[in-house]
């Protein structure tokens, strides 16, 4: 067939893709329960998001909440750990338990043809906890030897010297694990404490989202959530934040390390911050996504790296702006440099149409890959309860993502990106990075403690 | 409960084998390519190679300028990726539907004009990429190289499994234009290839799209795929020890089991399961739970071509001596050639295989990627919706029979690793 290969193909005519309607009701205690019916498949992924996080945790105690979302699933008033594993396990339910920064997650995606049963086990272990003494010591001597790895792991390791470093003094500070001193001092009363305070129906959503229609939706809760007890809803401490003073390097020494971990950057914006969706598109084109710039630069210019980029992340307060790249133990002073080049190049210069109409395209493209399933949708859900959005917050996403200018970025970029305020944090061996960086910046050097040497 | 996946499966003039699958329920499409080629075709001192390649195949071709694929594909809202195995290479978007064409230009382009594109410049740019892909994921992370040693230990020198996909650094330094130029022409041609397209387009237009940007690429023989066949079942046990910069040591254990496919290696499989899926998995009970002399512990398959490995995987606690982890491991190993298990346990993983099926194949690019496999591997892509029943029919007798058969200590590779103590000082 005769055709000119160079000629680009003209798309073909869109199919409107929306975000699923969903319904909302309220159990008499105060349980709010959402629900999106996609019945494609016969599962039903089940999200039970608790409004408190390790913010709540008693100070020399943190860990708690992380601690309690490990033990409910080991036993409860009427099943202990084993029978929990084998009642979710035969009928093929995966559970999970864990806390972000945002909420407590109960997740749970089961067989629709299952759900009454794996309810039962899901609703015991929510509101009948036990916390047996012997899983919580097996537990934390489990957490205690994963903290005592993450010097195995640099990745991990410089992330959490970055978190370190920037919340310095804050709860942030640690990890949601705990301190090993703070993970020890946790007692079974302080998770009970935790528990009564925090898990109650009005602090509580509950979400439904694939083979589920809004009767049995509403017959489920009913049954399994009625009688979960009501409480006060707790309220969080409300928090201070500080940007780095100066640009500076952390540098923590990984002796016989065969690459740099780098880590860049300071705090970056409220989530209710107006500037969101500019704030979204900024750090697409900086290090959001593979055409970023600083992804073209430090991989498909220099090959200093395999992968890199960029994230605004969102917490109660300030989350972090974290730039990140694994780099080539040479090249880490110049990788940084690069990296401040383009942060200082985006506040000085508007970017491209072409920049921008990329970015928009993917964003606003991505839509319906990123809620093709009843698990995704879940999330989509518990996004807009947690971060206190409008429910037509997805009917409107993307006109306002298009709504977006170069100026409107240019001016994002000023106001939110700080290269005289970097926290750099490097973790690779000093004797092949430290002179190249304190050429250029003022450098401290720790062990893999974080202690300075 | 089962899901049928319907589709429809021709062939071009030119050999190149194409799979539509059609689902309109999301309005996005995935366009799925294998390249019945990996690092098994490479050769001692030239390794690496298939990787690096898949990695040149993002670099423009003949009628798309460098750095504009990813731009084609992600300004629209797509997603895209690679990834390279023992067997095959793949190469995957799932975009907008109304992009399709776009996507099918796209991999015609590089898989018949790759050559005019390629240039020194670019292979220099991706070499140090890998180098640095080898650097971040295998070398800089604790117990990195595991799989390497145990790839070496498992199989011969000369055996295409004997080497990691990354390739070795020494034989990425000498990588030339040339090489990446003879790999092309020996392993890209559409009759080693498979197509698949899979979620919302129409198919009668379809079929023309196909036919326009396929069609005319040029016929060239499938190439002899090495029938390498493995006979070293047996051959004795290889121990080895190796020291990394971590907290605990770890113990590895590859054993050789049949080919993919074969229905001993789907025993292997639920062999796998019964030890180590969720919490009621027999090494996470005995060694985990009850005696807790271990902080993770798991068995997994790598199912190759050729011949696979069931690999056993265990860390110890702090001061628990690994010998003593070993014999603990050892016991449950045993217990699986010597007991039958529970028909409830076996009933158990049977129903978590049949969701785990379910929820894989929520996604239309879940379901090309799984179709090409089972045609690029079995020539027989009704395995998405048949291999099911080869798991259900497994019973009780068969697993202890297979455990007896294959988990036989001279038929494994065991891989102690030991704390270095320098990072402490």
């Amino acid at each position: 067939m005769e055709f000119n290969r160079f000629q680009t193909p003209q798309p073909g005519i869109p199919r409107p893709f929306h975000f699923p309607d969903f319904d909302r009701f309220y159990l008499r205690n105060g349980l709010e329960v959402l629900l999106a019916e996609r019945p494609d498949f016969p599962l039903v992924s089940v999200n039970l998001c608790i409004k408190s996080y390790p913010l709540a945790d008693t100070e020399h105690k943190e860990g708690t909440a992380n601690l309690l979302c490990e033990l409910f699933s080991e036993g409860t008033k009427k099943r202990n750990s084993e029978q929990i594993a084998e009642e979710l396990e035969f009928t093929a339910s995966q559970f999970s338990a864990h806390t972000d920064w945002n909420a407590i997650h109960l997740d749970m995606n089961t067989l629709s043809r299952n759900l009454d049963t794996a309810m039962d086990v899901f609703s015991d272990m929510l509101q009948n906890p036990i916390f047996p003494e012997a899983e919580l010591e097996r537990i934390r001597q489990e957490i205690l030897t994963d903290r005592l790895r993450i010097v195995d792991n640099p990745a991990k390791l410089n992330s959490e010297q970055f978190i370190r470093f920037l919340y310095h003094g804050m709860r942030y500070a640690l990890p949601i694990e705990g301190s090993n001193t703070s993970i020890q001092n946790i007692s079974r009363a302080d998770i009970q404490t935790f528990y009564n305070r925090h898990l109650v129906p009005g602090n509580a959503v509950l979400i439904f989202a694939g083979k589920i229609n809004r009767e049995t939706a509403e017959t489920v809760s009913e049954k399994y959530f009625a009688s979960w007890e009501e409480g006060p809803v707790p309220s969080l401490p409300d928090l201070d934040f500080q940007q780095p003073q100066k640009t500076r390097v952390h540098l923590i020494h990984k002796p016989g390390s065969s690459q740099t971990e780098l880590r860049m950057g300071h705090l970056g914006i409220e989530r209710k911050n107006p500037d969101y969706y500019a704030v979204t598109l900024l750090n697409e084109i900086l290090g959001g996504y593979f055409l970023s710039r600083i992804n073209m630069n430090l991989r498909e210019e220099h090959g200093y790296t395999y992968g890199s980029g960029s994230a605004f992340s969102y917490r109660p307060g300030m989350g972090p702006l974290h730039i990140s790249a694994a780099v080539q133990s040479e090249h880490t002073a110049q990788a940084a440099l690069e990296v401040l080049k383009e942060i200082s190049k985006i506040r000085s210069e508007e970017i491209s149409e072409k920049e921008l109409q990329n970015a928009r395209g993917q964003i606003t493209g991505l839509f319906p890959i990123a809620f093709e399933t009843a698990d995704q949708v879940a999330l989509g859900l518990s996004n807009i309860v947690l971060s206190q959005l409008p429910d037509d917050y997805y009917n409107t996403y993307r006109n306002k993502i298009s709504a977006v200018t170069r100026e409107d970025i240019l001016e994002s970029a000023q106001k939110y990106l700080h290269p005289d305020k970097m926290l750099i944090v490097v973790t690779g061996d000093r004797a092949i990075i430290e002179k190249d960086l304190k050429d250029t910046f003022d450098v401290t050097v720790y062990d893999v403690q974080g202690n300075e040497i | 409960m089962p899901l049928h996946i319907e589709f429809e499966s021709y062939q071009l003039k030119n050999g190149l084998n194409v799979i539509l699958h059609q689902d309109t329920r999301t309005p996005i499409v995935s366009v799925n390519i294998w390249y019945h080629t990996g690092s098994k075709n490479e050769k001692p001192g030239k390794t690496g190679y298939a990787h690096l390649f898949e990695h040149m195949m993002f670099q423009g071709s003949g009628h798309v300028p460098a750095d504009m694929h990813f731009q084609y594909i992600q300004s629209v809202g797509g997603t895209l990726n690679g990834s390279t195995f023992f067997d095959r290479t793949n190469y995957f978007e799932t975009l907008p539907s109304h992009y399709l064409e776009t996507a099918l230009w796209l991999e015609s382009d590089r898989m018949g004009f790759f050559l005019p594109a390629l240039t020194q410049e670019k292979l220099d740019t991706q070499l140090d990429v890998v180098k640095n892909e080898r650097r971040q994921r295998y070398e800089n992370q604790p117990y990195g190289l595991w799989l390497e040693k145990i790839l070496e230990m498992s199989f011969e020198k000369e055996f295409p499994y004997h080497w990691p996909v990354i390739g070795y650094m020494e034989d990425l330094n000498t990588a030339t234009l040339n090489d990446v130029k003879e790999f092309f022409e020996t392993w890209y041609a559409p009759s080693n290839a498979s197509l698949v397209i899979a979620g919302d387009f129409d198919k009668k237009q379809t079929h023309k799209l196909v036919e326009k940007y396929f069609g005319d690429l040029p016929y060239g023989p499938a190439p002899e795929i090495p029938g390498t066949i493995f006979s070293d079942y047996g051959r004795g046990e290889k121990r080895a020890t190796e020291v990394d910069s971590v907290q605990l040591p770890r113990i590895y254990m590859a054993y050789h089991i049949p080919p993919f496919g074969k229905t001993d290696t789907y025993t292997a499989d639920i062999i796998t399961d019964i030890l180590s899926l969720g919490k009621r998995g027999r090494l996470y009970k005995s060694l985990v739970y009850e005696q807790q002399i271990a902080q993770e512990a798991y068995a997994l398959i790598l199912p190759m071509q050729n011949a696979s490995l069931l690999i056993f995987m265990a860390t110890p606690k702090p001061g628990v001596k690994i010998e003593a982890l070993e014999n603990a491991l050892q016991e449950q190993i045993d217990s699986l050639r010597t007991e039958e298990i529970q028909a409830r346990d076996l009933q158990r993983i049977q129903n978590q295989l049949e969701a785990r099926k379910l929820r894989e194949l929520q996604t239309v690019s879940a379901r090309a990627d799984y179709l090409n496999m089972f045609s690029v591997y079995f020539n027989d892509p009704d395995l998405i919706n048949t291999e099911i029943e080869k798991y259900k029919a497994i019973n009780t007798t068969d697993i202890k029979r297979t455990a007896a058969t294959y988990l036989q200590n001279n038929n494994r590779t065991v891989l102690t690793y030991l704390p270095d103590d320098k990072e402490k000082k």
